[in-house]
């Protein structure tokens, strides 16, 4: 499903050059979920980037569901993420304004030929967020805006679902609903790359990669 | 389905403040815009309404002098000298006589003419002449035969006027020096360019040329000076020309006797006839005075609108720019998590110009009210004309055009920038 072939990437910052992420390849299937650990700035979050067709690699390429991303036009490439990609982040970024049902429907926008109504309801009930539909986030606890996200991520019915520290502001309890739909997810055909920092989130998954300084790096391994 | 503009909406509806701020400074602008151009309107009805009512008037006041000038006219008439066409005046005045002549039968024409109620009509013939008979003295030979009768007046009623009695064929009217000199008196006989005639009057002493003046019967007058069918003038006294001003009776006059000059001579009615065209060139004048005055006026305020116009529509659109500026910055996890979502650029673009046309929208049918109502309230110079004379559609079309423009111009450059964020620098935490 994710094919990421020597994906290198480099920031310019005051402080000179930062090789973020440098010649990492790697892949995950169809029916997997993929747990990516590191330091802050060993290079995941840009990795979750690039693979989410957001942030252009300087090396190396990324396939997603057989597509290259980075070849097609900037609205091309948004439209193959409004119907290949979903994404949950850690700080749920849910728009303030619109109510959970609204959120859920938020990536209709971008494909608007859809008619997903029957599907958010769907979603609304399956993340038990029913008596919450008409809410802001404001008036929501972490628990539902992270499962308003999750049901947002998952409305044009993506291939590929990326995490940005799902869990990483979730008590214990929310955090295994949303773990266990990520498992849930990756089981019916999708295929999961999670960021995390939590051991035990990673625990979930069904293989984790280490990232050190940009590039992987194994936790056996004696030079480190 | 979220459609586009529910997102508009209740992103508009969730940052009230900032969009009430925008619609203020839009409300502003098209309320000054419409309020200044009502004002305009209704300055130009009331100038339509202030000039309709002085020509009024000045029409009633024309229109009474008009029914004076003709009781005058009715009383006085005017004076009118028929010389032949040529005929300096100034000599006929100096010398009493003229050099050139007219045919008799122009009296006829005139006597027979509906062109004006004469009065008066007197034939002239007048000559400076060497009195051989009476020791080569220099006279005044006057041909008369009288008023000839007009052709409007019944006969009893032809009263001629005492200095314009006829001479009989033969007889003869002399002048104070004349009588006095040669010593005659009526009765007596008195011999002129070989001719006989018996002195029927002997006028007293007048101090003019009439001193030195012998009158006989114009025919005989005409066959002594060898000017048959001929004569000097024609004097016209107490024209009642009804429905003619003077000059229009000039000119009728001189149409039906070709090769002649009518003069008008100045007498009371031509005075007040004067008077009153004088009256209607003032009262014109004064007109254009009032049209120049509220042109002026109407000049003050267009620099004024000129001026307030582009400077609160320049202010309100920095305003709009800014508050769109800190926006569109409030929004930047939005537009990221919108652009990760799969939106393209252009449809942030159109979030925030569609926001921009909302806003337009609003505050110009808003500003169109405000701007109106104000343009009405007493004080504002308005005072004239109804709501349904002082609304126009141009202003309201032009309002509503000009103020989703300035907002979508002002919101340009904000919309771009959030159009170009970087969804990436901004999830990295950028």
């Amino acid at each position: 499903m994710l094919e990421i072939e020597n994906l290198g990437k480099i920031y310019n910052g005051p402080d000179g050059v930062l090789r973020a992420v440098d010649d990492v390849s790697f892949h995950v299937r169809t029916g997997e979920f993929v747990a990516m650990q590191g330091a802050s700035g060993s290079g995941k979050t840009t990795i979750l980037l690039c693979a989410g067709g957001l942030q252009v690699p300087d090396k190396g390429g990324i396939i997603i569901d057989g597509m290259a991303p980075y070849r097609m036009t900037p609205d091309e490439r948004a439209q193959f993420r409004a119907s290949t990609i979903g994404f949950v982040f850690q700080q749920f970024h849910l728009i303030p304004y619109l109510s959970v049902i609204d959120n859920v429907l938020a990536p209709s926008g971008a494909l608007p030929d859809q008619n997903v109504n029957g599907r958010a309801q769907e979603l609304i009930e399956r993340f038990n967020l029913s008596a919450r539909s008409d809410h802001k986030p404001s008036e929501l606890s972490t628990g539902e805006q992270q499962r308003t996200a999750m049901a947002r991520a998952l409305l044009n019915n993506p291939k590929l679902l990326l995490a940005d520290e799902p869990t990483g502001n979730l008590d214990k309890e929310n955090a295994m609903i949303v773990l266990n739909y990520l498992i849930e997810f990756a089981e019916s055909g999708g295929a999961v790359l999670m960021v995390t920092h939590s051991e035990e989130a990673a625990l979930y998954a069904h293989r984790t990669i280490h990232l050190r300084t940009g590039k992987f790096w194994h936790p056996s391994d004696n030079n480190d | 389905m979220t459609d586009f503009w529910h997102l508009v909406r209740k992103e508009a509806t969730h940052r009230k403040l900032t969009f009430a701020l925008c619609l203020l400074a839009i409300v502003i602008a098209a309320s000054i815009l419409v309020s200044e151009l009502t004002v305009l309107k209704a300055h130009d009805l009331q100038t339509d309404f202030i000039l309709e009512e002085k020509e009024q008037k000045l029409e009633g006041e024309m229109e009474r002098m008009e029914d004076d000038y003709r009781k005058i006219a009715l009383e006085l008439g005017l004076n009118v000298l028929i010389l032949p066409e040529g005929e300096n005046p100034d000599d006929f005045y100096a010398e009493g006589y003229t050099s050139k002549f007219m045919p008799e039968e122009y009296i006829d024409r005139v006597a027979e003419s509906n062109l004006v109620t004469i009065n008066h009509l007197l034939p002239i013939l007048e000559q400076k002449i060497r009195w051989t008979e009476q020791g080569n003295r220099t006279i005044m030979l006057v041909g008369t035969r009288g008023e000839t009768p007009v052709s409007w007046k019944p006969p009893e009623k032809q009263k001629p006027m005492p200095t314009t009695v006829g001479v009989a064929p033969g007889k003869i009217v002399l002048g104070y020096e004349l009588w006095d000199s040669l010593n005659v008196e009526v009765g007596d006989t008195v011999e002129m360019l070989g001719e006989n005639f018996e002195v029927d009057k002997c006028h007293s002493r007048r101090g003019t040329i009439d001193d030195i003046t012998a009158w006989i019967d114009l025919g005989q007058a005409q066959h002594l000076l060898g000017l048959d069918g001929s004569i000097s003038g024609i004097r016209l006294l107490q024209c009642l020309c009804h429905g003619y001003d003077p000059p229009t009776l000039k000119r009728n006059i001189e149409a039906i006797l070709p090769g002649t000059q009518a003069i008008l001579l100045e007498n009371r009615a031509f005075t007040r006839w004067e008077a009153r065209s004088n009256a209607k060139t003032v009262a014109k004048s004064s007109l254009a005075r009032e049209l120049a005055h509220r042109s002026k006026l109407r000049g003050e305020i267009e620099s004024f609108v000129a001026l307030l116009i582009p400077l609160v529509s320049i202010v309100s659109m920095a305003l709009i720019g800014v508050l769109t500026l800190n926006n569109v910055r409030e929004r930047r996890q939005e537009i990221a998590i919108l652009r990760t979502l799969g939106y393209r650029s252009r449809q942030i673009l159109n979030l925030f110009l569609a926001k921009a046309l909302l806003l337009g929208v609003i505050g110009a049918i808003v500003g169109y009210l405000i701007g109106f109502s104000v343009a009405l309230a007493p004080g504002t110079g308005s005072v004239s004309g109804t709501i349904a004379s002082l609304f126009d559609v141009r202003i309201l079309a032009m309002v509503l055009v000009a103020a989703p423009g300035m907002s979508l111009l002002a919101s340009w450059v904000p919309a771009l920038i959030a159009a170009r964020e970087d969804p990436a620098d901004i999830l990295r935490g950028g």
